[in-house]
């Protein structure tokens, strides 16, 4: 458990001027660890940048910074290396179907990581593995010919998930996997989620706009707001006592399936929404959150708080 | 069952069908839809995708295409609204029961000022003046805390944030004073924090304007902080109503009970697994003879290839709501089902 897999140093992810829009710095100087097996939770609102850290490590975005995974710096890979990564990191996205070719069967899809990185299988050794993978994810043999539209939100997210984990990698990125499940199906997904990283000993990059859901998943949680880190947590002490206002903002704003609970007003009323994005101007210097933050002090806009050890994780804010 | 409206009751709703023509036959989006809403009430309507929740609320509002058929009956305040005429309909629009989109950015139009949008129908239905207009909207925004209302009356959607533009939704549905407020998936894109918010100023319209609601989402939690009332709905029926407490509390469907346990809270113990419902919601238009639960049901039995009527959940406390089920044991039993 305690070799590193992964060691993210300064990435930021800049998307240049558009038509219309001015350039937008989605991360702004993130770093964090992930142990070989464990599980960070990416959390925020939209616009916090949590899926932009997840595209920037697949180099699906241009980034800047450093992302050691296994001893390689994977921004600075070229094309044949960065391909061979592919094999040990894996993403799954949150709209499964679209993640799916339409035009291929459920074998093919599941089957075409084995095809590109173990040329040396036969086909029936490879339907063989695809046909395991399938049942272990909690679908069967009627399903490796079927096509995509012939199948639910939940399981196209499990034909995702097999796709991911054919060649058994060491980290598997969850950009917002349950966001568009239906409530049933979330717990399924949760739940197989969490045994197979045990079963695999899979590091885990479990990116959620829901605090509940990451606590059922994630022995550690990453809380960002506006490309940057307020807090970083062992799942223990941010949900019994998170440290930044931010993290008990959104702790607070959780709906909690019983009428007799009180809407926290106090909290959602001190906290304005943030402007649209592009129109707010972040200043150079303080802290990204002191526009909504309930507990703001001069010291706020004039130094911007560094991310420092607190008990249980890292916070980054100047209350004591 | 088929109760008398309670004649105080704003909209009533008894055997309400939506039926829509498919390969082999039509087939049922809704059935048997039973409903009272009382003045002041909100009651919340919970369900998973294709369960029928917001084709009952396009039903309530006559928007269903024209190759569907309805069946039942649709009352507010005793008057019968399917099949009424298309000018008596227009009264009652946006008049007297005012639809609340889910997804803002599609629902206004990005050409328009937000003044505009939510002047038109206010203008057209009371013959209320422009400038007369634009203060009520003003007031509206206000009222649900919106910011620099005469600033934001003359920007465009995209200028607004999310939570915004909800709330310049939920303004405009209320321009011409509404009895009822529909509310379909109003919080569902929203993040957290915003869905708090719009939640609480929701709440305070209700206390302050007394409207009626019909709050529809697949979130329980979110149910929990608004209704009065839930209405369960599953493959296009209704299997659960009770009162808010009662059901949270005492769930009396496996299919409720179920859908609470498997919810990642907050304040369950670390490492709690969740509970699971195998298998998944059956498609819009699924038929099914007997309960469409049963598939998914640790309980199914034999009895349950006879379809389960809705039926007073404790007849002792018949006030507490209804379900339909076979079972009939105690509702504790409920807790123990779900692994």
């Amino acid at each position: 458990m305690n070799t590193l897999l992964l060691e993210v140093r300064g990435l930021q992810v800049r998307y240049p001027a558009g038509h219309g829009s001015q350039a937008h710095t989605a991360v702004d100087g993130v770093s964090f660890d992930l142990a070989a097996g464990a599980s960070l939770g990416l959390v925020g609102e939209s616009g916090s940048g949590k899926s932009s850290i997840a595209r920037a490590l697949l180099r699906l975005v241009p980034a800047s910074g450093s992302v050691m995974f296994e001893g390689r710096d994977l921004l600075r890979l070229s094309g044949t290396q960065l391909r061979a990564t592919r094999e040990h990191l894996q993403i799954i996205f949150q709209d499964p179907l679209a993640a799916l070719d339409p035009r291929m069967r459920i074998s093919e899809i599941v089957g075409e990581p084995l095809r590109e990185f173990r040329p040396q299988y036969s086909a029936a050794e490879r339907r063989h593995q695809v046909l395991r993978m399938l049942e272990r994810v909690g679908l069967d043999s009627s399903h490796l010919d079927r096509y995509p539209h012939e199948f639910s939100g939940g399981q196209a997210q499990r034909i995702g998930i097999a796709r991911a984990l054919m060649l058994k990698p060491r980290l598997l990125v969850c950009d917002e996997p349950v966001a568009s499940l239906d409530v049933s199906i979330t717990a399924q997904i949760v739940n197989l989620l969490s045994d197979l990283r045990r079963e695999l000993d899979l590091g885990l990059l479990f990116i959620a706009h829901d605090l509940a859901t990451v606590r059922q998943v994630c022995e550690r949680v990453m809380v960002l707001y506006r490309g940057r880190v307020m807090e970083i947590s062992s799942r223990e002490q941010l949900y019994t006592a998170a440290r930044h206002p931010y993290t008990r903002a959104l702790l607070a704003a959780v709906p909690v399936p019983d009428p007799s609970h009180a809407l926290p007003q106090a909290v959602t009323a001190s906290m304005p929404e943030e402007a649209p994005r592009g129109k707010a101007s972040v200043a150079a210097s303080g802290c990204v959150f002191r526009q909504r933050c309930p507990q703001v002090f001069a010291r706020c806009s004039e130094e911007t708080p560094a991310l420092r050890v607190a008990a249980g994780g890292l916070v980054a804010c100047h209350l004591p | 069952m088929s109760p008398e409206p309670r004649h105080q009751a704003l909209l009533s709703v008894r055997g309400l069908g939506v039926f829509r023509p498919g390969p082999g036959g039509e087939v049922a989006a809704l059935r048997d839809i039973d409903l009272d809403l009382q003045p002041q009430e909100c009651l919340g309507i919970v369900g998973e995708s294709g369960c029928g929740k917001t084709q009952l609320l396009h039903a309530l509002m006559g928007l269903q295409s024209g190759n569907v058929r309805l069946a039942g009956s649709v009352r507010f305040r005793g008057e019968e609204l399917l099949g009424a005429s298309a000018q008596r309909l227009a009264l009652v629009r946006g008049r007297r029961l005012a639809l609340v989109f889910q997804d803002a950015l599609s629902a206004l139009n990005p050409y328009l000022r937000i003044a505009t949008q939510m002047t038109e129908g206010a203008r057209a239905q009371l013959g209320l003046s422009r400038r007369a207009a634009w203060q009520r909207a003003a007031t509206l925004l206000e009222s649900l805390q919106i910011d620099a209302p005469a600033r934001r009356l003359r920007q465009y959607p995209h200028e607004l944030s999310g939570g915004m533009r909800q709330r310049v939704l939920i303004a405009m549905a209320l321009m011409c004073e509404p009895d009822v407020l529909l509310l379909d998936e109003p919080t569902t894109a929203l993040d957290v924090t915003v869905q708090a918010q719009v939640l609480a100023v929701l709440r305070e319209l209700r206390a302050r304007s007394g409207v009626a609601m019909i709050f529809v989402t697949h979130d329980l939690g979110v149910l929990a902080a608004i209704a009065d009332r839930v209405a369960v709905m599953y493959a296009g029926r209704i299997v659960e109503q009770a009162a808010a407490a009662h059901l949270y509390a005492t769930p009396r469907h496996p299919y409720t009970a179920g859908l609470l346990h498997s919810m990642p809270r907050l304040d369950t113990p670390l490492d709690t697994r969740l509970s699971t419902i195998p298998g998944q919601p059956p498609r819009s238009g699924a038929t099914s003879t007997g309960c469409a639960f049963a598939p998914r049901c640790p309980l199914a039995h034999e009895r349950c290839t006879q379809l389960p009527v809705l039926r007073c959940a404790d007849n002792q406390f018949p006030a507490n709501g209804t379900v339909a089920c076979h079972y009939d044991g105690p509702a504790q039993g409920l807790r123990e089902i779900w692994p």
